[in-house]
């Protein structure tokens, strides 16, 4: 397998709101998962189920309390420019031109300003925005914003994208159209994507497998193939069924904790 | 339009001021030597121009403001930037930076002009001493702020140390570092002048004891306006660079 999570357990230590004694709070309780190469796998589940964590753990990010992650035959301790990070809030370097933040991990790569411009002028192609290289990031929108984020990200290269709710703060139109978008960049370029959120939707649309997580503690409940071709049309019978059938999955989760709860 | 309703308040403004000035002179019950009308004051200014006096102890002054100021700015900039990114170290330095902060730069003047003598040094040191707790410590706390964002794409393009430094963190904290340069501009002007007026034998600060010990009350006051039409001025240019560097970053709040 490309990626291996095995047995990953993360603990925080909480502080008890009634005294000053610390309790360990499991975020994520012994998840495994294998993904395949070229793979566009959904992290999908509420807040709190650990999906982000498990997703900076894979990054590099975040350190396990116990467990591993193996990427391509090595363990992972810490970030690398093979697997790169898209963030929600975008990342991009605001005192920085467009062009520049896409030439920014090229920077440590050895290459020369003009080798590092033709790539940039590709990978801003690539996501439609040639045009804006000199402006800097204040001056576009959400969804260009993470576009060029996505730009830079592809710039470098990289084997593996992780993405951290890219979508999450763009309107439902800017949102559609990056889908869209998204899934005709990661065809073309052959890249495995870690993709997380919580938009049941957006992961029907997107994803090849989806990973259905439950908090309390963090753990995988399901794990979803999704075997609708592309592109994929939001109304279509086995997205509508697919779809129902992770609200099912939601809502049971939630009958049993308010049964626990009573 | 608004150009013009702004300027228009501000010379309504001055124009009070003068007013209230001219009737304290005019019918307060003051020695007119002592307590000298706007007039007098104007008067003065124009003499101590034309003579070269003023020239030479603004220049005196600019000289070690500039001097002392930069100075401050770059050691408190660099310094807050390393002590705000190794942590463990501001821990350590911390503890001592609040003891000697609340210090009035006044303070050390005297232990200053019997250690090296009244001159150039003792002026600069305090100027010094204005601007650089204020940028150091602003510029340490942004950096111990700075988003994590940041330092993770850093790391995740392959960015470490020193690299790191000066092409993410610095650039990440200098809309804070551009206020604090502002705020100590400020505070090393008004220092100035208290620095001038005990350990120098030129200046604008001096050129006020001078007027004293002569009981020139215009060439004192006229000092003053001098002090404050540079202040104004200084306080304007940094000012604009504040707000275009916050318009660079994409930030309209100040800090």
């Amino acid at each position: 397998m490309y990626i291996e999570v095995r047995n990953a357990v993360k603990q925080f230590l909480c502080k008890n709101p009634t005294g000053g004694s610390f309790r360990p709070v499991t975020v994520l309780d012994d998840v495994s998962l294998s993904i395949e190469r070229g793979e566009f796998v959904c992290l999908l589940g509420p807040s709190g189920c650990g999906k982000t964590t498990l997703m900076n753990a894979m990054a590099g990010f975040e350190k396990l309390t116990s467990g591993s992650v193996v990427i391509d035959g090595e363990t992972v301790t810490r970030p690398s420019p093979r697997y790169v990070t898209i963030f929600q809030n975008y990342g991009l370097l605001p005192w920085r031109s467009v062009r520049k933040n896409v030439e920014l991990g090229l920077e440590s790569a050895g290459l020369s300003p003009e080798e590092r411009d033709v790539i940039a002028e590709r990978y801003l192609k690539l996501v439609n925005l040639s045009t804006f290289a000199e402006q800097h990031p204040r001056q576009l929108s959400g969804g260009q914003q993470q576009r060029v984020a996505i730009a830079r990200a592809l710039a470098v290269n990289p084997e593996i994208l992780f993405m951290d709710e890219p979508f999450g703060a763009l309107d439902a139109i800017a949102r559609y159209k990056l889908q869209n978008d998204l899934r005709e960049i990661v065809r073309r370029e052959c890249k495995t994507v870690i993709f997380v959120t919580h938009d049941i939707d957006e992961a029907v649309f997107l994803a090849d497998r989806i990973v259905v997580m439950e908090p309390n503690p963090g753990r995988i409940r399901k794990i979803l193939p999704v075997k609708l071709s592309h592109p994929r049309v939001r109304n279509e019978p086995g997205f509508v069924e697919l779809r129902k059938e992770i609200f099912r999955e939601f809502f049971h989760v939630s009958d049993r904790s308010i049964e626990y709860y009573i | 339009m608004k150009f013009i309703v702004k300027t228009r308040t501000i010379a309504i403004s001055f124009a009070g001021l003068l007013l209230l000035w001219w009737g304290a002179a005019r019918f307060g019950r003051f020695d007119e030597a002592l307590f000298p009308t706007p007039w007098a004051v104007a008067k003065a200014l124009f003499e101590l121009f034309r003579s070269g006096v003023m020239v030479e102890n603004i220049e005196s002054s600019l000289y070690r403001f500039v001097i002392g100021y930069l100075l401050s700015v770059v050691s408190g900039a660099l310094l807050g930037l390393l002590l705000g990114w190794y942590r463990r170290s501001f821990e350590y330095v911390n503890p001592v930076l609040q003891l000697l902060r609340p210090i009035a730069p006044v303070a050390w003047m005297p232990f200053i002009v019997l250690l090296i003598g009244i001159g150039n040094v003792p002026a600069i040191v305090i100027i010094f001493l204005a601007g650089f707790f204020p940028v150091l410590l602003s510029t340490a706390g942004a950096v111990r702020n700075i988003d994590p964002v940041y330092l993770k794409v850093a790391g995740n393009y392959g960015i470490g140390e020193p690299q790191v430094l000066y092409k993410i963190v610095f650039p990440a904290v200098f809309p804070a570092v551009a206020n604090s340069l502002h705020i100590a501009l400020g505070s090393a002007w008004i220092f100035l002048v208290s620095g001038e007026m005990v350990g120098a034998q030129s200046g604008l600060g001096y050129m006020i004891i001078d007027a004293r010990n002569n009981m020139r009350t215009d060439y004192l006051l006229a000092a003053m306006v001098m002090i404050g039409v540079i202040g104004f001025l200084l306080d304007l240019v940094i000012g604009r660079f504040e707000k275009y560097i916050l318009k660079l970053w994409g930030q309209d709040h100040v800090y």
